[in-house]
């Protein structure tokens, strides 16, 4: 009997069965999945970089240590996703390697500046927030060590939203500058968080392929409508107003109407003329360059000691 | 350029005394001392763990998928299904392996015990005959017993110990209106 392993392969899609990394799997699945997954990682580690800017002036002990916990999650999200992309058979020195030579993207939010304080604020709020629309449905995703490594991102995501919320709530309640600043903060990361998204539908040719391989389980848009209204009332509850004049409750749709993005810029950004993109490359590339030595005294460490560990067994 | 990469090292956790160590995924380290140490800060963050096992992933053996099992089966008749393959040496049935069970797909793959066998095709026959009852899309990793390392009992307090204050790692410790209970 002939078994056809493509046919086996879309059967386990049907029934909601996982693809595990010795599965017979179509060679684009696979590489579709690498270029989500690597990126994915890449976000992570390069999203580090514009809070780790204010680690050092945190107003006070209780935000630093949030904040310092908050930024190596992120570090750990990176590694998991890197480890379930390495499943797929590219190693981490080639994801390195096609990050620094920017041949690889990361999530083009990261290559704004955080100008002020009400930033940590704003990014835990409305960038983790737009990460977690996006993330608890990769949870379900059909490739099982992306889908496990979803599940532990998504349950440390929640205390970075609440944190960052916690932190508008504070500075919208304090003085007038305060407010302004909170204020300011949200003008300025709105619209690059609901592009975080990406393309709108008719422009994202590869989404329905994803979605009929059950990587993807919501399109760009729908995800991204999701996002904006549950974030209204977020807003409210802050009293701050949302940069959006077109903004208005569609009795119809059931869904809150909204301005038109600017695609322009985020294709500006996600060609590399963004505000920091250069900064941010940089960052990552001066780290792996300066960490050489440190990775080979470790190695030169690892054989002494099994060198001694040899004789002493002898 | 790859030649200089770190081996990689694949990580189970026990999250309670008394549980099976469950894979939780795989990390670069130089040698096992570091991994341990670098599974504690990667994987057990929010008090995940109360031991950690680590073992290089080259030295992790896999059953072929089921369905792909039957592909080959035929073709590959194993030859330790043949009475007179056993008339061996003691010390060579002596080996212990330890196996690791992936119930369905999907889920992790968790420590269910250990067995003796003197190769890797035997150790993974023996797991699938003993562990899984033949089941349809279970998974079976093997190891060899002494592949396994696993942090010094008397490390444990100092390992998991510090992440019990950490409580600003969760979403409780922020108090925010109730309509946002759900964030
Ligand atoms: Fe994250
Ligand atoms: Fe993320
Ligand atoms: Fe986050």
């Amino acid at each position: 009997m002939e078994i056809n392993l493509e046919k086996l392969f879309d059967e386990k899609l049907e029934n909601e069965i996982k693809i595990e990394p010795k599965d017979w799997m179509p060679e684009k699945y696979r590489k579709t999945l690498l270029r989500q997954i690597s990126q994915h990682a890449h976000s992570e580690i390069v999203g580090m970089l514009p809070e780790g800017n204010w680690i050092t002036r945190a107003p006070n002990l209780r935000r630093k240590v949030a904040l310092l916990a908050k930024v190596q999650d992120e570090a750990g999200h990176g590694l998991y996703l890197y480890s379930a992309a390495e499943t797929l058979g590219m190693s981490r020195d080639e994801m390195f390697n096609d990050l620094h030579s920017g041949k690889a993207k990361y999530s083009s939010i990261f290559n704004y500046p955080t100008l002020t304080w009400a930033d940590m604020g704003a990014i835990g709020w409305l960038v983790d927030g737009a990460a977690i629309m996006n993330q608890v449905p990769l949870c379900r995703t059909s490739y099982g060590p992306y889908a496990r490594a979803m599940v532990r991102v998504c349950k440390e995501e929640s205390f970075h939203q609440r944190q960052g919320y916690e932190i508008m709530l504070t500075l919208s309640k304090g003085t007038p500058e305060q407010k302004a600043m909170a204020q300011d903060a949200l003008n300025r990361w709105w619209w690059p968080s609901i592009m975080m998204f990406g393309p709108n539908d008719d422009n994202s040719p590869n989404t329905a392929q994803s979605m009929k391989w059950k990587i993807k389980r919501f399109s760009n848009d729908e995800l991204r409508q999701k996002f904006i209204d549950v974030t209204i009332p977020q807003a409210e509850l802050l009293g701050l107003t949302i940069p959006d004049k077109d903004l208005k409750w569609n009795e119809e749709r059931g869904h809150n109407d909204f301005g038109t993005i600017n695609w322009d810029e985020f294709n500006q950004v996600v060609a590399g003329n963004g505000p920091c993109n250069k900064q941010r490359l940089k960052a990552r590339v001066d780290a792996w360059n300066k960490g050489e030595w440190v990775r080979e005294a470790a190695t030169a460490f690892a054989e002494k000691r099994s060198k001694r560990k040899n004789t002493q067994a002898a | 350029m790859n030649q200089k990469e770190w081996p990689l090292w694949e990580v189970f956790i026990r999250s309670k005394q008394g549980l099976n160590h469950k894979h939780v995924g795989s990390l670069h380290a130089v040698d096992y001392d570091m991994a341990i140490e670098n599974a504690r800060d990667v994987y057990t963050r929010r008090m995940e763990g109360v031991s950690i096992w680590v073992i290089e992933s080259n030295q992790i053996h896999t059953s072929e998928p089921n369905d792909q099992v039957a592909l080959f089966e035929s073709a590959n008749q194993k030859i330790y299904k043949h009475p007179t393959f056993y008339n061996l040496p003691e010390e060579l049935n002596h080996t212990m392996w330890e196996v690791f069970i992936q119930s369905k797909q999907g889920l992790n793959h968790k420590h269910v015990g250990s067995l003796y066998a003197v190769d890797v095709d035997m150790a993974i026959e023996t797991a699938r005959d003993g562990y899984t009852r033949s089941i349809e899309g279970v998974s079976i990793w093997v190891v060899q017993s002494n592949q396994i390392h696993a942090n010094e009992p008397d490390e444990q307090d100092a390992l998991f110990e510090p992440a019990q204050d950490k409580t600003y790692r969760h979403p409780t410790f922020y108090i925010l209106p109730l309509e946002l209970n759900h964030m």
